[in-house]
């Protein structure tokens, strides 16, 4: 049984949890639900030990698993009872391989070559991961990674299971792999703690922990932050009044493009398609199927084996500043859409790109460390309501939101698609919105196939 | 399997030779260089690496030349200080104030080729990962947290490039250029990214740190280990190869 008492977590003045209690037995799931911010991940931190002894905070309570005190186990003597995948994954991956990555764990416990290997396997076809073995972590795509983290857990086979966000960016058939897993394992006896927007984890789950914002600063020097960390919640979309560019009629065109990553198989190859400037595209698939890859040749941000990109009529070789003329591309990695180390750093960059921005809305300067990953996310999407003349290519943008984010990023695409129609937007999570969209595309063995709606 | 030919043939091939061989040779190849000053000894010597930081790079000699490329700033600036400086040794040129001398050119191209062999070596040792810099210590029954100290520093070099380079991608996907802003706000771009690359390279060494802890690094107990690297034979033989090389070197 994991048994949580008394538990209180501070960071400052801001008390995120205070008395927490919380009992789970073998076999039972728990589903930890809250707004972005609100303190899901700090709560698996604690649990695991992350906190304090890498992330300072006040932690009082205590913790224990099947009667032994958690509290006073080393962050690294745990992984004997727990596995905690943390919700970015492109941060924990470390070896050249898959492979080292899942036996890595397994060599520390002293398990035997022979196990080692039967567990990678077994886990490697239980997440359908068995042709990235000998692949480099870094060079699969989000879903796959957030599957990967998932099949160490699943090699490493512990009592207990802290997940955060993993079924975030996922398909529909891999958030099924994930969900059959936890199932299985939850048979098997095992506790589960998961933090996760999705609610297709409500079946599987025995106990629901409901987690609330609180931001209660309390001293006056932190209400300049508290300000700032308002400024995350959803705003009302705002009207744009920047020039609106001379729109060729057809904005992105591929021909013959063929591109494959290093050591992986062919992933598209002679791909011809057209974008017109207009346009208001979907694109769905597996996980690893090239949505992000594609994404990424229509932005310049890869350069194709064979064939050509032209953006506006220009071949886009590589990534060109002028392209902003025309596009702005979001990838799916928060960290990537972020300059600077703060929000109000970042939108001084953006008031480079655009100086008719106003000036910051932040009053005070978190760093970008201090927030949570959805908190980070919403700080990356701020900007899209000053962009809306501009052409979209979104990855994953409802990835890690909590619910009115979604809502507000659903207003805002709604906002986008009626009134500054061009986009294309990479999501598992817009079933709802499919009526937004002129044209759904399916991506599979590196084609398109393309589904118009009415 | 994988078959000659196939993209996993090349590392294969590179990764015959025990890991602790590399470490070796390269802390010989960098020793040596400093300890010879013959620039005939010391060209030969700074060949041998690139030959070997060619065969162990994943990208070859391609990549390493490019490396060397992007060395060339530093190069030549370290070579233009000692040959405007070093006034010693015959006079070989000379304009109003500047002049060139022997002693000066001599000690231009030796640090140049000193610091190029010391750049190859850093290179092919870049392509070690963790595991492999594991198992070379665990041979020397040195603890893990060496290796992977090791194995963190000489990466650090290229995650700050590759970092600064994706904060240029991320200007860039904003519109902008900044080759094209005045040089105030170009120097303030460059001093805002600098800060913004060193704190990325903090919080994703905590990050690692955090990462691995979770999987047991550092935890109490045998480890086992799934690849099983011996040292065998032929890599004893490879390492009295390589000392006697460098002692000889640098006798004679």
């Amino acid at each position: 049984m994991l048994s949580l008492s008394g538990l209180s977590l501070a960071f400052g003045e801001r008390q995120l949890l205070s008395g927490l209690e919380l009992r789970l037995n073998s076999g039972e799931l728990c589903w930890l639900q809250g707004a972005n911010g609100s303190g899901k991940s700090s709560l698996l931190n604690a649990i695991s030990g992350i906190i304090p002894e890498h992330i300072k905070a006040r932690f009082s309570g205590s913790i224990s698993l099947s009667g032994k005190d958690f509290t006073q186990q080393p962050l690294c003597e745990k992984f004997h009872w727990l596995w905690h995948a943390q919700s970015e994954p492109e941060t924990q991956f470390f070896f050249p391989t898959c492979e080292a990555e899942l036996a890595f764990a397994l060599e520390n416990q002293g398990v035997p070559a022979a196990e080692i290997n039967r567990r990678i396997e077994a886990s490697l076809e239980q997440f359908q991961l068995e042709s990235c073995r000998e692949k480099s972590p870094l060079n699969l795509s989000q879903g796959q990674q957030k599957l990967l983290l998932c099949a160490i857990g699943c090699a490493l086979d512990p009592q207990l299971y802290l997940l955060d966000e993993p079924l975030a960016g996922l398909s529909e058939s891999s958030q099924k792999l994930v969900l059959n897993w936890l199932k299985a394992e939850k048979s098997r006896g095992k506790i589960i703690l998961v933090a996760e927007h999705n609610p297709a984890l409500q079946q599987l789950s025995d106990h629901t922990l409901q987690l609330t914002k609180t931001d209660s600063f309390a001293t006056p020097e932190n209400a300049s932050q508290t300000a700032a960390l308002q400024f995350l919640t959803p705003q009302p979309v705002s009207s744009v009044s920047l020039p609106e560019a001379t729109k060729p009629e057809i904005l992105i065109q591929t021909r013959n493009l063929s591109f494959a990553y290093p050591r992986s198989g062919q992933l598209f190859s002679g791909l011809n398609i057209a974008v017109p400037s207009t346009a208001r595209i979907l694109i769905r698939g597996e996980n690893g199927s090239g949505k992000s890859t594609l994404l990424k040749l229509l932005a310049g941000l890869l350069r194709a084996q064979s064939g050509s990109v032209r953006l506006a009529g220009r071949e886009l070789n590589s990534i060109d500043p002028t392209a902003f003329d025309h596009l702005y591309y979001q990838g799916q990695s928060t960290s990537d859409n972020l300059l600077g180390i703060s929000p109000r750093q970042n939108w001084q960059f953006w008031k480079l790109a655009l100086p008719s921005l106003p000036d910051s809305p932040w009053t005070a300067d978190p760093l970008f460390s201090e927030l949570s990953a959805g908190q980070s996310k919403q700080a990356a999407l701020s900007i899209l309501p000053w962009l809306l003349d501009k052409f979209w290519l979104l990855d994953e943008p409802f990835a890690a939101l909590d619910a009115s984010s979604t809502a507000w990023l659903k207003q805002l695409l709604t906002t986008k698609s009626l009134h500054h129609p061009g986009m294309i937007v990479v999501s598992h999570s817009a079933d709802g919105m499919a009526e937004l969209f002129d044209e759904v595309w399916t991506l599979e063995n590196g084609c398109p196939s393309r589904e118009a709606r009415s | 399997m994988t078959s000659a030919g196939q993209p996993g043939s090349h590392k294969q091939a590179r990764d015959t030779l025990h890991p602790l061989l590399h470490l070796v040779f390269c802390l010989a190849v960098s020793t040596v260089v400093f300890a010879v000053s013959e620039p005939a000894k010391l060209l030969s010597i700074t060949l041998i690496a690139f030959s070997y930081a060619g065969w162990r790079c994943e990208g070859g000699f391609r990549s390493v030349l490019k490396t060397l490329y992007h060395s060339l700033p530093l190069l030549l600036s370290l070579a233009i200080i000692q040959i405007l400086f070093r006034r010693q040794g015959a006079l070989l040129w000379g304009w109003k104030g500047i002049s060139i001398h022997s002693i000066g050119a001599q000690m231009a191209l030796l640090l140049c080729l000193r610091l190029i062999a010391v750049i190859f070596c850093a290179k092919a040792l870049a392509e070690l990962g963790f595991s492999r810099f594991s198992a070379a210590f665990a041979t020397l029954r040195l603890p893990e947290e060496f290796s992977f100290m090791l194995a963190y520093a000489v990466q650090l070099a290229p995650g700050f490039i590759r970092q600064l380079k994706g904060f240029m991608t991320s200007l860039k996907l904003r519109g902008i250029s900044p080759a094209r802003l005045p040089l105030g706000d170009r120097l303030q771009i460059y001093k805002l990214l600098s800060i913004a690359t060193l704190a990325g390279i903090i919080r994703n060494s905590e990050a690692a740190a955090i990462a691995l802890e979770l999987r047991g690094f550092r935890s109490a107990g045998k480890r086992s280990s799934l690849h099983q690297i011996r040292f065998r034979i032929t890599d004893a033989l490879v390492l009295a190869g390589i000392i006697l090389a460098a002692s000889a070197t640098i006798l004679l």
